[in-house]
């Protein structure tokens, strides 16, 4: 019994230790982020008179704050496996502790400042909706929860090109060029190839249930069809608008464990 | 004291490293090449080669931030047995490693070696005092609570040495611990070293620093083209290079009227016993005189017995031109001419 208490310690302290000291240099920008988050959350409730009722007040919310969500994991996740090649601290680091063992450690600590940082929007946003509108919306916690793991896969994403870039800027832009621009365009493309066929590849297009889910959105796992008013020469575009929650959860899941295993692979490579 | 000797001979005698034809290849080319090395506790090595030989890569085999290529990398684990890390790292002895020149996160030295000693499993109750300790013995204390980004490269290396030595490991790696250090903290340096060689650590210093080397090691690997040229004792590298050197302190200088003829009169009257297969490449004659030192270099075959004749004849026939105040052996030199002879 002593023998196992003995090496679960040692599998976990190094961890738990790596998290503390992750928490500990990482405050600042926890503190500016997190001020940031809810100054963003409070300025949108009370300066943007732009909406008609508490629903597509909150979904609004919630579209900016995706791409927010975006640029805030780049400054937590980017740095993660790269800066201890690049900036070569692991060289320091590696002989002390198992460099997987690191990583989870850093991954784990930067995973739950961010999943705060989310939490801490929506309870925000929901105290804004409660004072305008006097009212908690009940899907805002599904949509939270499918936030969550859409951050998991994201930070997964930005993990992995951490440890593949040459450093953090590299791993910044691209993470920014990916879910901004190259996954809107492959989704374009891909209607314009065949209909038929639903993007569930696209990060883009499972985020659309965070803002969704909440009521009065676009309805979920269904399609649209655009019908273009030109003539007979164009036929009716039929848009994918977002998956089904199953279908969703799903394949971030899928994500999560095949960006673990890339930076795993990529990892060992750098060896 | 027999029975203490022959304890601390079978330690010597412990093997604690040692690799099987270590090779690293970066692309095409081999870094290091079939390097089959043995480290006996308590032992001492320099790893002396010139820039792109392999000592670093090699350091970075042994710390696990490289691969290798083919062969193996086997250290002594708790148990006592020699154990593969390619298989685990699990148990193994404590080791201390100084890799390049130190990068830390961007945080304190307190912070820091706070958790660099959770994470060696330094007594809890001991880290502040040892923290203070090294701190205070490095002139970094003032430093301990300071951004080490503020830090200058010295600094950074002198808190990496820090690290390395930190939880007292049993066995140090130093690449290149000497780089931008001023003497004086060059000097701290090799104290804490020998300190730590007085206590049977075993110490492993790549560098491009015979001076500190020969001070410091028993023996001594050159490295060429990732390849161990030679192997050995210090001792023995010097028997190898069948020469050796005194070097004779002057009171006063050589007048220069008389340098001419007191160089003849020694070349003539220490004939018997000079080296006479010197290199004139390394060394030009085996009689020097360096008149802005005072000193005389003088390179004889290395028999003691001849030694003991040079002394004679300096004492007894050249009294009246020259009075010798202090005699040395210098292995700095005899490793530099080493190293040139074995490094082409």
């Amino acid at each position: 019994m002593n023998k196992k208490i003995t090496k679960y310690k040692g599998v976990f302290n190094p961890i738990l230790r790596t998290y503390f000291l992750e928490l500990r240099l990482r405050w600042k920008r926890v503190l500016f982020f997190y001020f940031t988050t809810v100054f963003f959350a409070l300025s949108y409730s009370f300066f943007y008179p732009y909406h008609f009722d508490e629903c597509s007040f909150y979904r609004n919310a919630l579209t900016y704050f995706r791409i927010f969500l975006i640029f805030v994991s780049c400054f937590f996740f980017s740095d993660i496996v790269s800066s201890e090649f690049s900036k070569k601290t692991g060289y320091i680091m590696f002989p002390k502790i198992n460099k997987y063992k690191l990583f989870v450690g850093k991954f784990v600590a930067n995973l739950n400042i961010i999943i705060l940082l989310v939490i801490l929007y929506y309870l925000t946003m929901n105290f804004s909706t409660m004072v305008i509108y006097d009212i908690i919306i009940p899907e805002s916690y599904l949509s939270l929860g499918i936030a969550i793991i859409y951050i998991i896969t994201l930070s997964t994403l930005i993990l992995f090109l951490s440890s593949i870039m040459p450093t953090v800027n590299y791993t910044t832009v691209t993470v920014v060029l990916i879910n901004l621009i190259g996954f809107p365009i492959l989704e374009q493309v891909l209607t314009a190839i065949n209909q038929e066929i639903e993007p569930i590849f696209s990060l883009n297009y499972i985020g659309n249930l965070i803002n969704h889910v909440i009521p009065g959105g676009l309805p979920i796992g269904k399609r649209w069809i655009w019908v273009y008013y030109a003539g007979d020469t164009l036929p009716p575009v039929k848009v994918w608008l977002t998956p089904t929650i199953e279908v969703g959860i799903l394949i971030m899941s899928f994500y999560i464990a095949l960006f673990f295993l890339f930076t795993l692979l990529a990892i060992k490579r750098k060896e | 004291m027999v029975k203490n000797k022959s304890i601390s001979d079978n330690k010597l005698n412990e093997i604690i490293l040692k690799t099987n034809n270590l090779s690293k290849k970066f692309g095409k080319n081999f870094v290091v090449k079939n390097l089959n090395l043995e480290v006996h506790k308590g032992e001492t090595i320099g790893f002396v080669g010139p820039n792109g030989a392999g000592k670093t890569t090699t350091i970075k085999l042994i710390a696990k931030l490289l691969r290798p290529t083919t062969g193996n990398i086997l250290i002594k684990n708790k148990r006592n047995n020699l154990q593969d890390i390619s298989v685990s790292s699990q148990d193994l002895i404590s080791m201390g490693f100084l890799i390049d020149i130190p990068v830390f996160y961007d945080s304190n030295p307190n912070v820091l070696l706070k958790h660099y000693a959770k994470l060696h499993n330094y007594p809890k109750e001991k880290i502040n005092q040892r923290i203070e300790e090294l701190l205070s013995y490095f002139n970094l204390i003032n430093w301990k609570k300071k951004r080490i980004k503020t830090f200058s490269k010295g600094m950074k290396q002198k808190l990496g040495f820090i690290q390395a030595i930190f939880h007292d490991p049993e066995i140090i790696f130093l690449d290149e611990p000497q780089t931008g250090l001023d003497p004086k903290a060059r000097i701290k340096i090799r104290q804490y070293l020998k300190t730590f060689k007085e206590q049977n650590t075993t110490i492993f210093i790549a560098s491009h620093m015979l001076r500190e080397i020969s001070e410091i090691c028993d023996k001594i690997a050159f490295i060429n083209n990732g390849e161990i040229i030679k192997f050995d004792r210090i001792e023995n590298m010097e028997k190898l290079l069948k020469t050796s050197e005194i070097m004779c302190q002057l009171l006063e200088p050589i007048p220069i009227e008389r340098l001419e003829l007191v160089e003849k009169k020694l070349n003539e009257k220490l004939a018997p016993y000079l080296d006479k297969n010197i290199d004139p490449t390394i060394v030009e004659s085996p009689v020097q005189y360096q008149p802005s030192s005072k000193n005389l270099t003088i390179y004889y075959d290395g028999r003691p017995e001849s030694k003991g004749e040079i002394f004679k004849i300096l004492g007894k026939d050249f009294d009246s031109e020259f009075t010798v105040i202090s005699f040395s052996q210098s292995k700095t030199s005899l490793l530099e001419k080493l190293y040139l002879e074995k490094i082409k």
